[in-house]
């Protein structure tokens, strides 16, 4: 992440139209692909989840979904911010913008849903919900390709007249490998959390079953 | 264009306080976890006589 910053700070071109602001770019880019790594990987273990019922998956289901909200939230701030200085605006009700908040939506459902869902039915409700916002990613994908939109147009795989300078290019695919890198960790650190939770749920369980009473 | 040197710094220490204020809450609440399974830990290992 260090690397990532000095190229953007000190190393990376300043873009010609937008200046310096252009910079935020290599945070929000790679916030919202973190995001939709995040949202493939949670519905991949929702389904293995529904699947063998093995609370491992259930764990990393927890941990992945969670970080969407997270990285979405810092892909439509970041956004927001690049919008107001750049477009004059915060906000716009455009199909990409529009569709990344639904699917910042859909995870926040997930998360308050899953905790006032009762303890055995938890699973299948946010595998459920999984499936609608892993629906959302290639309408978020295909939003500026599709429409006409305030967004600006793909750099990446946009067609003829996108692309980038090799510097660009170069500093947004570090800062996207950094971002990957913080978002497993992120993932990995918050898996351990729910593995603790259910351990602690377990034995709550155990000492209720044995006394009959919880003092704690 | 130094006008927008402000809203830069602002977005990425934004985007930074968001992604680490998430990992230090994330470590508060294991560390309360922790506590918690040790103390019924303790609790279940105790021995009936002494746990009334």
């Amino acid at each position: 992440m260090l690397i990532a910053l000095y190229l953007i700070f000190m190393w990376v071109t300043t873009e010609a139209t937008m200046g310096i602001m252009q910079r935020v770019f290599y945070f929000h880019f790679p916030a919202a692909i973190a995001s939709f790594w995040a949202v493939f990987v949670g519905g991949i273990a929702s389904i293995q989840y529904l699947r063998t019922r093995d609370s491992r998956y259930d764990d990393l289901a927890v941990a992945a979904n969670e970080s969407v909200l997270v990285f979405e939230a810092i892909n439509i701030l970041l956004g927001s911010i690049w919008g107001r200085r750049v477009w004059g605006i915060w906000w716009t009700w455009d199909a990409r913008l529009t569709s990344a908040l639904l699917l910042f939506l859909i995870y926040f459902a997930y998360v308050t849903l899953r905790h006032a869902a009762p303890v055995e039915q938890r699973g299948t409700i946010g595998a459920v919900i999984c499936i609608f916002g892993m629906a959302d990613v290639p309408v978020i994908y295909m939003a500026n390709r599709l429409f006409r939109t305030q967004h600006p147009a793909p750099v990446l795989a946009g067609g003829e007249n996108s692309g980038m300078e090799t510097d660009m290019f170069v500093t947004l695919m570090v800062a996207t490998v950094a971002m990957l890198m913080l978002w497993w960790c992120v993932v990995r650190v918050r898996r351990r959390l729910e593995s603790s939770a259910r351990r602690q749920e377990a034995l709550s369980r155990e000492i209720y079953s044995r006394i009959g009473y919880l003092t704690l | 264009m130094n006008d927008n040197l402000p809203w830069l710094f602002g977005a990425f220490a934004l985007g930074f306080t968001i992604l680490f204020g998430y990992l230090f809450w994330i470590s508060g609440k294991e560390r309360s976890l922790r506590r918690r399974i040790a103390a019924l830990q303790e609790l279940l290992e105790q021995p009936k006589e002494s746990r009334k």
